[in-house]
């Protein structure tokens, strides 16, 4: 009789306390590739946390974490054995963000994941579901209802700069009137236009090409929205005596302007080199076009 | 300005004086030089153009080289500007907000300041160098710092360490500074070369961010890599060449993400974080060299998770592979080639490691130019590039751009005996299509370029004008844009050719689509007077006036813009 008292008071505890913490969970559906951003970046997921309950003791629990295919297969879990327990008073609401719920130090790789994670910081590119559920800290007994919200993961590849292609050297007759710009897309697209910022610094004299693209003030510096190619009219005198020298780069943004993610954490493409040559087109013994791969 | 001013006028002034009264010899420049820009928007308050240049800057350049005896050389390169204008990397901002510290100063990278005194094969390299240890390892980015070069008949040691950047902290602006940690660098090379014949050496570098130093914005990360790779290079007889690089990083994305035991550790060079990746990088080139020939084969894979401190903007995860070739052809009885090609084929494959969206890039461009005779030669090139990626979430009907550009040169010189004659004509054609991924739309762009120039030579006469005429039209979908530019040019040498004189005039009528033109003239001139046989005044004056028509609000909108430069170099 003791014993199905005590089974009964649990399950009924149990089951208030499901009751009582309500848990929502919101996730960017194509949040930062490298699973170690998210540790900082507070756009990739909100969880709200609720104790309904108005009175009684606070409850004490801790939060399993899962990473999921589409398909069901897991990718990683929480080992919830090393995740502190987190105490919600009654009547609070306490909001965390991704630096606690996928917590790369409790969180177990599955298989083959782990090693790419270590090579690359990142998962393979596909749709996932992050599920979040809140247990007793015995880590058995649920405490919340199970939250699951899908995204897409793949590493934003920058634009590849393509025209001026590297060391071009164009004819100052027509640059000085204008000059195209082409780049590859930002791929995979984003939800809304790709925003790219393009940069032409000049390379002065005794300066190395990235240095001068780290120092000088640039003289284009224009944000094309949705598209790949831009015609600068550089409005200069480019037929002096001295060789004439650019650097150029592609920058890109978000809808609310930040940088998109990057292993270079400006979003920036690698730099290309063009120059200005003030020759008649016969003195010239051919002109080399390199893409610069 | 005047405490950096002075000490140069007298380290050149002591410098001239030692080469002629000392054993010392020594040469080189100085110099220092203003630029001044100001732009006028009208109607007063549009913003609608910004400035595109400081509007005062002073920049300074010593340059000289000490040789001492026939062992030792002792270069000096200080060359730095007043005002800071930086807009892009760790400085980004500073530019606007135009203060920065001693320490930004010293390592701003705009400003070089170096030693590098060398006896027989030592080298001791002191303050701002640009070192390039290899093309996986370290070399785009300029450190302040010490170090030696030290290669000893076929030996080659190398050290350095230094600071690339100093602490920045954020400021919410305006302007916005992002901010960076300061950034320390070691690198050390070890190996054997003999010029001309071979080179295998092993580089090893090092980049760590000092945490303590600053409180950038929490998108800048305390990062830490570690980078080692091995170089083989070796030429052989005939022109053949093998050149190969293997390189592996160690890099640490944020310092402050816990230590682990499943990520790879170097100790004591690098510990293992949660936020470390280990990934591979190599390059193999195997060509063949000739005066009138070239053949070579590329590849270079970057890995995934490769990253280098030394190469901040590195593309990582992708294969590329390219054949290049030129040569000459077609010999004229004196013996001469009449004829060059080059051309390349390539391709780069992006997504190696699966962590990426798929693309693939084909390219290839061909350029043949040939001088029939005496009065005619014709350059013909075409260029083809192509970017294919397949569809995908959120790129439902995949991207697609290809680029075709055609383009031909013909020029015909003739003369008698006063002068000669240069018209060159020059047609290039240029499709571009763009397939939207989100959408499939497909958007063609034409683009049609001629340009004619004439260049007369007097060969009684020390003028020489030029004069050109270039007509642009570019055809997109809801957007035609044409222009057309006239051009002319002088230059005249004046006063026993101790002056020289030149000046262009430019004018361009735009339009676009239906509005009514804009209209465009620049002139500029430039006088490079010869004060003495080591000392020259250069001065460059441009004024630029711009008018919209009514393609923008408000009609009418203008501006006028103008540079002045002007400054004094001495070469001893």
């Amino acid at each position: 009789m003791k014993k199905i008292i005590i089974s009964i008071s649990t399950i009924l505890c149990v089951t208030v306390c499901f009751a009582q913490l309500n848990v929502t969970l919101s996730v960017n559906p194509r949040p930062s590739a490298a699973l170690s951003d998210w540790s900082f970046r507070k756009d990739v997921l909100t969880i709200i946390v609720t104790n309904q309950s108005p009175v009684g003791t606070p409850i004490s629990a801790k939060l399993k974490t899962e990473i999921r295919t589409t398909d069901g297969t897991v990718v990683a879990t929480t080992d919830i054995g090393k995740v502190a327990v987190s105490v919600f008073s009654n009547g609070s609401t306490t909001v965390l963000s991704a630096a606690e719920v996928v917590n790369l130090s409790t969180l177990i790789f599955k298989g083959s994941y782990q090693p790419k994670l270590n090579r690359t910081g990142k998962l393979p590119a596909g749709n996932y579901l992050l599920v979040v559920r809140y247990y007793l800290p015995d880590g058995i007994q649920p405490l919340s209802e199970e939250r699951r919200q899908p995204f897409f993961l793949a590493t934003q590849q920058l634009p590849v700069l393509i025209l001026p292609a590297e060391n071009a050297k164009l004819n100052a007759d027509i640059a000085q009137t204008a000059i195209t710009f082409r780049w590859t897309a930002l791929n995979p697209a984003p939800q809304t236009p790709a925003r790219y910022r393009i940069q032409v610094f000049e390379i002065l004299q005794n300066q190395q090409a990235v240095q001068a693209l780290r120092s000088n003030q640039p003289l284009l510096d224009k944000e094309v929205v949705g598209t790949t190619q831009f015609v600068w009219r550089p409005q200069l005198d480019l037929k002096t005596d001295s060789l004439r020298k650019f650097i150029w780069s592609i920058q890109c943004f978000d809808d609310k302007g930040e940088p998109v993610a990057s292993d270079n954490g400006e979003a920036r493409s690698e730099s290309k080199t063009f120059m200005i040559i003030d020759k008649p087109a016969a003195d010239r013994p051919g002109k080399l076009i390199n893409y610069g791969l | 300005m005047k405490k950096y001013f002075v000490p140069i006028l007298m380290l050149a002034s002591l410098a001239s004086s030692a080469q002629t009264k000392s054993p010392v010899k020594v040469s080189g420049t100085a110099g220092i030089t203003y630029e001044g820009y100001g732009l006028t928007r009208r109607p007063s308050g549009w913003t609608g153009y910004g400035p595109r240049r400081p509007w005062n800057q002073v920049r300074f350049n010593f340059a000289p080289t000490f040789q001492f005896g026939k062992n030792f050389t002792l270069p000096v390169n200080f060359n730095f500007a007043a005002f800071p204008t930086n807009f892009a990397g760790p400085y980004s901002g500073l530019g606007a907000s135009g203060k920065q510290s001693f320490k930004q100063f010293i390592t701003n990278p705009m400003n070089n300041f170096s030693l590098n005194p060398k006896y027989k094969w030592a080298e001791v390299q002191l303050g701002t160098q640009y070192l390039k240890y290899s093309d996986l390892s370290t070399g785009d980015v300029g450190i302040f710092g010490a170090g030696f070069s030290l290669s000893p008949k076929s030996i080659r040691i190398k050290f350095f360490t230094g600071v690339s950047q100093q602490g920045i902290n954020y400021a919410a602006g305006p302007p916005v500074i992002n901010g960076a940690y300061k950034r320390n660098h070691w690198m050390f090379q070890l190996g054997t070369e003999k010029e001309g014949q071979y080179l295998f050496a092993f580089n090893i570098a090092k980049g760590k961010d000092k945490i303590s130093s600053a409180t950038p914005a929490i998108s800048v990360r305390p990062q830490e890599g570690l980078t080692m790779s091995f170089v083989a290079n070796v030429f052989a007889e005939k022109g053949w060449y093998v050149k190969m690089e293997g390189a592996q990083s160690v890099f640490t994305k944020d310092q402050a993400s816990s230590t682990s035991s499943a990520t790879k550790s170097l100790k004591p060079f690098i510990t293992g974080r949660l936020s470390t990746i280990t990934d591979y990088a190599g390059q193999l080139a195997v060509g063949k060299k000739s005066t009138n020939f070239d053949i070579g084969a590329s590849v270079k894979y970057i890995g995934a998770g490769f990253q280098t401190t030394g190469y901040p903007y590195l593309q990582p995860d992708r294969l590329d592979y390219t054949l290049d070739t030129r040569f000459n052809a077609w010999k004229s009885k004196e013996g001469n080639f009449k004829m060059n090609v080059i051309a390349s084929v390539g391709q780069r494959v992006n997504n190696l490691s699966g962590t990426a969206a798929r693309a693939k890039q084909f390219l290839g461009s061909l350029n043949w130019f040939t001088q029939f005779n005496d009065h005619w030669s014709l350059n013909v090139n075409y260029n083809n590039f192509g970017f294919n990626a397949p569809p995908s979430a959120g790129n439902p009907f995949g991207i697609k751009n290809v680029s075709n550009d055609f383009g031909v040169n013909p020029v015909y010189t003739w003369s008698n005996t006063k002068m000669s004659h240069m018209l060159g004509m020059s047609y290039n054609y240029s499709k571009y299509d763009e397939r939207n991924g989100s959408t499939g739309v497909i958007t063609t762009n034409n683009t049609h370029t001629a340009l004619f120039t004439y260049v007369p030579v007097y060969f009684t006469k020390d003028i020489s004008p030029d004069f050109s005429a270039m007509y642009f039209y570019n055809d997109v979908p809801l957007a035609k844009l044409s222009l057309l530019t006239i051009c002319a040019g002088l230059s005249k040498p004046v006063a026993k050719n101790k002056i020289k004189l030149r000046g262009q005039l430019q004018y361009t009528l735009g339009k676009l689509n239906s509005f009514t033109p804009n209209n465009n003239l620049i002139a500029s001139c430039s006088i490079d007077w010869m004060l003495t046989k080591k000392l020259s005044w250069n001065t460059y004056l441009t004024t630029n006036y711009f008018k919209y028509g009514n393609e923008i609000i408000p009609n009418g909108a203008n501006y006028l813009e103008s540079t002045c430069r002007t400054g004094l170099q001495l070469k001893f």
